[in-house]
């Protein structure tokens, strides 16, 4: 919940937690008009009533409480009070008046998708999202259904995350866009339990619900780019590297790149490719790497960044890497078939 | 078996190989050309425009050097053939120079296209005598590549650079250890690197001929003639030994600086000679593969009251244009009008590797890259006036002069 709530505080009510109580469930809501949680949780006794309460106060005070009984109490002008044990704690409550409301639906039009499957493609892909405020398109990742296949799509205009997961039967077409911090929510949501996730859209909204706990999210406006142009299709130079050997490699040459533009160079050549960085202050790295190649040689550039960051997505013992036009994307991929495709494309640097 | 690990340089003495390409230029279009061979061959602009980039040994009997007009040289030789310069078979001969030497020691410095120094020390115990190795390196070179190399053996890179330039053409002059401030003593003091036309009268005045007469100078005394620079000079007189160092050391900003002979205010001339720095700025850094975040300019102004003023920036800039434009910048902003300026500089720090990260989605701005590739090639190859920035006095701002 504390993830949720607004943080630059440009309404300060959004910083709050809202509490709902009926006659035996709490409901607590957050948002930051982006992204909502709605989370129920059954209790002893209650009363009818709501409030509105810090939730980074809240969260703390819970978190040094002793495992026992918690008794929550709305008070006069706001307070509330909270006791457990011998510790008493009165917070600053507000009325939840004009906090706003998250939509309310029952199941119905809700369909399963794997926790599995999501957890993989969100992992896999979302690595690549654009924090590039302006660019509000790229700050998400693009959800396709089609052809019973599920395909996350993520890019931040210099590299791209693409995985697939096929034999999705029960999502309807879409092709939606869900904000970095949905896939967060989502995230977390699934690694507090396996439960099955369960999907809906309404409106403007997705919705992933698991057990009693719910995240909203608002789509993302806008046009996702044409991903499918960008995958070069002539990319014929094809080099097989030993992935665990490729990305300790880029690790030690890494921290002679420069930090923030992270060039690395890959001179390649048959058999084997040479990994330098150098920076005009600290000095310079070279690594070489035996690699399965036959083909001419050359040299090409790369934020060494963007690499690490595909290379924690790739499972195969060995990693593809495919180079059409030098100054053109280049593909990774495993070297393996497995259940779920995927492959980075990355734009080269000119170093 | 990897060279860099049995060569130590700890508590060794010494031993560092500079080799220099003989007539490179030329050399290279004689393998091309051997019909050419013993004739006087001048590789530049042919007359009346540049200046002659290098010449054959023959042409050198004629008294031309590089650097000298075009027009003087044809005086000189009318019969000498004229090139006009390959420069992208002279850096393929560089980078395969280059790599010779890095199969007889991890520690190659290259100085310049035809120029690079090696560091022997401990190379002994893989190759032999660092002589031999010299031998053998400068056989090599000539062995694969069909180029003269001439070397020089010290125990400094500066001594070696020295010896090397003795040792033309073809040949190895070896400085034996101890042997330093003895080979270097009669030496006239023009052999130093750094030590030309401009400063040689000072070393003169002071009867400063010989190299053995910086040796023979108290150190204070050398201090007060020649200023910071007398305690290194002083070491390469006496033949202490140095590693082989980068001839820059790692120093985090590059800085051009021009002094005038006569205090000048004119805004047009500021801008002409700021644009002049920037053109030698960009050109450096550029080949260094270097950009900049944050631009300075430097203003001594007739009462030597000296100010100096930067701008960071957040898109890293090695662009004559764009270093232009900061430095011209910061000028009209700080500079009060119509005050004399006795000199002004133009520097770079905060530099980082210039490398461009190409965009997955919509058009690469390659073309500027290529464009600055394109010229500083032909300034490489005719030197830096061989194209310039069109001034406003010109037909336009961005048009280009032909010089």
């Amino acid at each position: 919940m504390q993830a949720v709530v607004e943080r630059k505080n440009a309404l300060p009510l959004l910083s709050n937690v809202r509490i709902v109580t009926t006659e035996n469930q709490i409901e607590i809501n957050a948002t930051d008009l982006e992204v909502g949680i709605r989370d129920r949780i059954d209790v002893n006794e209650s009363e009818g009533g709501s409030i509105t309460v810090s939730a980074k106060k809240l969260y703390e005070v819970l978190k040094e409480l002793p495992e026992e009984k918690i008794r929550f109490k709305v008070e006069e002008n706001n307070w509330i009070s909270i006791s457990c044990g011998l510790s008493n704690f009165k917070l600053v409550g507000m009325s939840d008046e004009d906090y706003p409301r998250l939509a309310d639906f029952d199941d119905t039009g809700f369909v399963p998708v794997g926790s599995e499957v999501m957890d993989i493609l969100t992992r896999k892909s979302s690595f690549a999202v654009s924090h590039d405020e302006n660019r509000r398109v790229l700050n998400g990742t693009l959800f396709h259904v089609s052809k019973e296949t599920l395909r996350m799509v993520a890019t931040d205009g210099h590299r791209l995350a693409y995985v697939e997961s096929q034999n999705i039967t029960d999502l309807p077409e879409m092709e939606i866009i869900i904000p970095q911090k949905g896939i967060r929510e989502i995230q977390r949501m699934i690694s507090s339990g396996m439960e099955e996730m369960k999907f809906g859209i309404m409106e403007n909204q997705v919705v992933f619900r698991v057990g009693n706990e719910t995240v909203l999210t608002r789509l993302v406006d806008g046009k996702f780019p044409d991903y499918t142009k960008v995958v070069p299709k002539n990319a014929e130079n094809e080099i097989k590297i030993d992935k665990d050997g490729l990305y300790n490699s880029l690790r030690r040459v890494s921290l002679f790149s420069d930090l923030k533009v992270r060039g690395v160079k890959f001179d390649v050549s048959a058999g084997g490719i040479q990994i330098s960085a150098s920076t005009p202050e600290y000095g310079e790295a070279k690594d070489r790497l035996d690699i399965q190649y036959d083909g001419e040689p050359f040299s090409i550039g790369f934020n060494v960044n963007y690499l690490l960051d595909l290379l924690r997505s790739i499972d195969s013992e060995l990693v593809v890497m495919r180079i059409g036009d030098m100054s053109g994307p280049v593909v990774f991929e495993p070297s393996e078939p497995s259940e779920y495709k995927y492959f980075s494309v990355v734009m080269p640097m000119i170093i | 078996m990897n060279a860099a690990e049995t060569c130590k340089t700890a508590e060794m003495e010494p031993r560092v190989l500079h080799v220099d390409m003989d007539a490179f230029y030329v050399a290279v279009e004689l393998l091309q050309r051997p019909e050419l061979r013993g004739k006087p061959v001048i590789v530049g602009a042919r007359p009346p425009r540049g200046v002659v980039s290098t010449c054959s040994y023959e042409a050198r009997k004629y008294g031309i050097h590089s650097g000298m007009a075009s027009v003087q040289a044809r005086q000189l030789c009318p019969g000498a053939v004229w090139l006009d310069g390959d420069f992208r078979s002279y850096s393929d001969y560089s980078r395969r120079f280059i790599e010779i030497l890095r199969r007889y020691s991890p520690e190659v410095v290259q100085l310049s296209i035809d120029e690079a120094r090696v560091n022997l020390t401990g190379c002994e115990q893989l190759f032999g005598p660092a002589q031999g190795i010299a031998h053998k390196i400068l056989n090599t070179i000539y062995r694969e590549l069909g180029l003269p190399a001439s070397g020089g053996l010290a125990n400094s890179g500066t001594a070696a650079k020295i010896a090397a330039e003795l040792a033309k053409p073809a040949g190895l002059a070896v400085i034996l250890p101890g042997n330093e401030r003895t080979f270097l003593a009669p030496l006239k003091v023009e052999r130093i690197p750094g030590v030309g036309q401009k400063s040689l009268p000072r070393f003169h005045r002071y009867g400063l001929y010989r190299i053995g007469d910086i040796a023979a100078t108290p150190a204070g005394e050398l201090q007060h003639i020649l200023g910071r620079w007398a305690g290194r000079l002083q070491r390469v007189a006496r033949g202490a030994s140095g590693s082989v160092q980068r001839r820059r050391p790692e120093s985090p900003s590059r800085s051009h600086e021009r002094t005038f002979a006569t205090d000048i205010r004119e805004p047009e001339r500021i801008r002409r000679e700021i644009r002049g720095l920037v053109e030698k700025l960009g050109f450096r850094i550029r080949r260094e593969g270097l950009s900049a975040r944050t631009v300075s300019v430097k203003i001594r102004f007739g009462d030597f009251e000296t100010w100096t003023r930067a701008e960071s920036l957040d898109e890293p800039v090695n662009t004559d244009r764009l270093l232009f434009e900061v430095a011209m910048g910061l000028i009209e902003r700080h500079l009060p009008e119509g005050r004399g300026v006795r000199l002004l500089g133009v520097s770079v720090q905060n530099l980082v590797s210039d490398c461009r990260q190409l965009k997955l989605f919509g058009a690469q701005d390659t073309r500027l890259s290529s464009f600055y590739k394109t010229v500083d090639g032909i300034r490489e190859r005719f030197g830096s006036n061989a194209v310039q920035f069109g001034g406003p006095t010109g037909s336009g701002g961005t048009s280009w002069r032909w010089a």
